[in-house]
């Protein structure tokens, strides 16, 4: 029989039943699956996915206060050493654009004053990358530079860690001074873009 | 697809307004400033001996030997209209000698608030003043600051002096609220 006739001879044979051609069906579909399933795996799918670094500034001191007293010199006849604080870090953690840099700031509020024959001073020494010293300042109801040049950074959390904070009580007039005064100031550090 | 959509939303939206918040931020500290109460006082040292010798002439009654070469220094803060004084006596047994009387009289510098002399007091184990009026001042610590302390051998009666007698008395200086 050659093959024209065997494929006659398929066609007019007996049928098979319904449920033999639907597993043949399956059975071949498993199997064409199976078959391409491999070519799949190098199948590459995208997606866009929108990533941003917020622009934010954050501020805190390692200590919400500081004493600072004048007391007896050690000579005699010497005026009294002018005290001294510098136990206390500012921390801070900053993110900013290509070519913007953040400083801070510190005042005292309105109302605040020194001792008589006293001025506050205050000098912030940031890390390496951190920002740079404005130098010491003479505290008062306005806002001064303390750190400038702050770009993106993070200080540390440690409790050394951060622009260390030396307030400095200076005598300005020894014959001023009034034994027993005490003085309390509210000192706002303000971490802002310059 | 919607709720994710909508989560997307929002967190875009917070990211922009955390954003702006921490545009600056403060910190604050509270600073306590006190002046303390001060009284400290020291002298630059003991005074040369003081002798009674003979005078330039005879008949002459011995000249009173002086020494001026300490000083008081002090340094003080008072309050308000407050002041000290420099008081001055010497211990209970103390004595000059014999026909004599020991003087004293300091001369604060003239500065601000170092006070005002009290005059040449004769010394004895009553405390008496030589400074008054001394308000919040520093008197400085060179060898010459402070108020200059004079001791005189006073020759009251020469005819009780004894020859070769000689006496050391401690003398306390005292910087102390005015009464």
């Amino acid at each position: 029989m050659n093959a024209n006739g065997r494929l006659a001879s398929f066609l007019a044979g007996p049928r098979p039943a319904p449920a033999a051609v639907f597993r043949a069906v399956l059975a071949g579909g498993l199997c064409a699956l199976l078959l391409t399933g491999p070519t799949w795996s190098a199948t590459t799918a995208t997606s866009a996915i929108s990533v941003s670094i917020a622009s934010f500034c954050v501020i805190a001191v390692t200590s919400s206060s500081v004493s600072l007293a004048v007391s007896n010199p050690a000579t005699p006849g010497s005026v009294p050493a002018d005290a001294t604080s510098s136990s206390t870090y500012a921390q801070y953690s900053s993110t900013v654009a290509a070519g913007v840099t953040r400083r801070i700031t510190a005042a005292w509020a309105s109302g605040n004053g020194a001792p008589t024959g006293c001025e506050l001073r205050l000098q912030a020494v940031p890390g390496t990358g951190k920002g740079t010293t404005a130098g010491q300042i003479i505290l008062s109801s306005t806002a001064q530079n303390i750190v400038t040049g702050i770009g993106g950074c993070a200080t540390g959390t440690g409790a050394t860690s951060g622009a260390q904070l030396s307030y400095l009580l200076h005598i300005l007039t020894m014959t001023s001074l009034k034994a027993n005064e005490s003085k309390s100031a509210s000192i706002t550090l303000t971490l802002t873009d310059s | 697809m919607r709720n994710l959509k909508a989560i997307l939303a929002g967190g875009v939206l917070g990211l922009c307004l955390v954003g702006l918040s921490f545009a600056a931020m403060s910190a604050t500290q509270s600073v306590s400033m006190q002046v303390n109460a001060i009284c400290v006082l020291a002298v630059t040292g003991n005074p040369a001996a003081l002798t009674v010798s003979a005078p330039a002439s005879g008949g002459q009654t011995p000249s009173n030997p002086t020494g001026n070469t300490t000083y008081a220094q002090y340094t003080s803060t008072v309050a308000g209209t407050t002041s000290r004084k420099l008081t001055v006596a010497w211990g209970a047994s103390d004595a000059a000698p014999a026909g004599c009387s020991l003087k004293l009289q300091a001369t604060p510098a003239g500065g601000l608030n170092q006070g005002t002399s009290a005059g040449s007091v004769t010394l004895s184990a009553t405390a008496q003043d030589l400074v008054t009026a001394i308000k919040s001042c520093a008197t400085g610590t060179t060898a010459t600051s402070g108020a200059q302390l004079t001791y005189t051998l006073s020759v009251d009666t020469v005819t009780s002096l004894v020859a070769s007698e000689s006496k050391t008395a401690t003398v306390t200086l005292t910087l102390t609220d005015a009464a």
